[in-house]
């Protein structure tokens, strides 16, 4: 091996590096919501129930609006067209796909709710079972 | 003759046969403006989101790209140019002036064709110096990847231009999501920090591109 394979190897490695590391970030595309409100395009945010804040279903407009909190701490007040979804109060994780309309607001397209296993994890399901009863 | 001297007579040779037999050019040009005026009249006064009018955009280079850039060496087969330049020059060289000249063909064209959106269809672009800086990224790794495959293609001889679109497009698919989500955030007008993952993905890809195609370059050029 001579030099010029070696260095280029090395260069090889170093960019697809950088390649991949920031192109997987990219497409996995899970966002805060400042991140979210910064490049104004649909978004995935992850965060759980703000459940300290007022929820409420407004069934004449067919609007569900509720808090939520991102991974980074900042609640927001979150806008969907649609009932509140099953399981919406033992979900352990929601993501929210949508985008951010100012003034703390985001208005979600759909949102994804990750609920604890039922089987096999039992702090989960214990965390589920307490939430329930009170 | 040094390298960099004899990389520089290469782009100049391609520059000079391009000025005067206008191949590229007016292939690529009319190619844009053809599409261009399609998507003027079909779409008529229906508004276009950034993020549509960026997809069309990008859609056209890449077509337009795909159209001109395996001309740089199958050129030098069909006229039999190609034993003089292996004994005059070293194969980077060669691959070093091809690519330059390929850069500035693409670059070319993506700014003719952002253009030609801009004043056609009315592109609102909120970040200019991001749009270019994605737009000269963009070619650049265009070019880098169509170079080196260009050289294939013009050994595979006839045939060769399936072998490109084979090979090319799964090979730019990181490219292209890069490059339409970056031209969106331009569109939008944010900071060059909030498009930073897309800017490094593409600076990403040009090194491995240009880099893989530096090394490998000699094996293609010499029988």
């Amino acid at each position: 091996m001579n030099l010029k394979t070696v260095v280029g190897l090395v260069f090889i490695a170093g960019f697809s590096g950088l390649l991949f590391m920031n192109f997987g970030q990219q497409v996995s595309g899970y966002m805060s919501f400042a991140e979210a409100e910064e490049t104004g395009q649909t978004a995935h945010v992850v965060g759980t129930w703000a459940e300290q804040e007022p929820m409420r279903y407004n069934r004449a407009q067919n609007v569900f609006t509720f808090h939520m909190k991102d991974k980074k701490g900042n609640v927001r007040r979150v806008r969907y067209s649609s009932p509140k979804p099953t399981n919406f109060e033992q979900a352990e994780k929601l993501v929210v796909e949508g985008r951010a309309t100012g003034g703390g607001a985001f208005e979600a397209k759909n949102i994804l709710v990750k609920c604890p296993s039922k089987y096999n994890d039992a702090k989960g399901l214990a965390r589920k079972e307490e939430r329930a009863g009170g | 003759m040094n390298w960099l001297a004899g990389a520089w007579a290469v782009f100049k040779k391609d520059l000079r046969l391009e000025l005067r037999s206008r191949y590229a050019l007016s292939t690529l040009l009319l190619f844009v403006l053809a599409v261009t005026l399609v998507v003027l009249f079909g779409i008529g006064d229906a508004p276009l989101t950034g993020e549509v009018e960026t997809t069309l955009l990008w859609v056209v280079v890449l077509f337009a790209a795909a159209l001109g850039l395996g001309r740089a060496f199958v050129y030098e087969e069909e006229q039999g140019t190609v034993l003089l330049l292996r004994l005059h020059t070293r194969p980077s060289m060669v691959y070093a002036g091809k690519l330059l000249f390929n850069t500035l063909l693409v670059g070319a064209l993506t700014l003719v064709t952002a253009g030609a959106f801009w004043l056609m269809l009315g592109l609102e672009v909120g970040a200019p110096g991001l749009l270019l800086a994605v737009l000269a990224l963009g070619a650049l790794g265009l070019a880098g990847a169509t170079t080196l495959l260009g050289a294939l293609l013009a050994r595979a001889g006839t045939g060769g231009g399936a072998l490109l679109t084979v090979l090319l497009f799964p090979l730019l698919t990181p490219l292209l999501v890069s490059v339409v989500s970056a031209s969106q955030k331009a569109l939008a007008g944010v900071a060059f920090a909030a498009a930073r993952e897309e800017l490094l993905t593409l600076v990403g890809f040009a090194g491995v591109t240009i880099t893989a195609s530096v090394l490998l370059f000699d094996y293609v050029w010499e029988e």
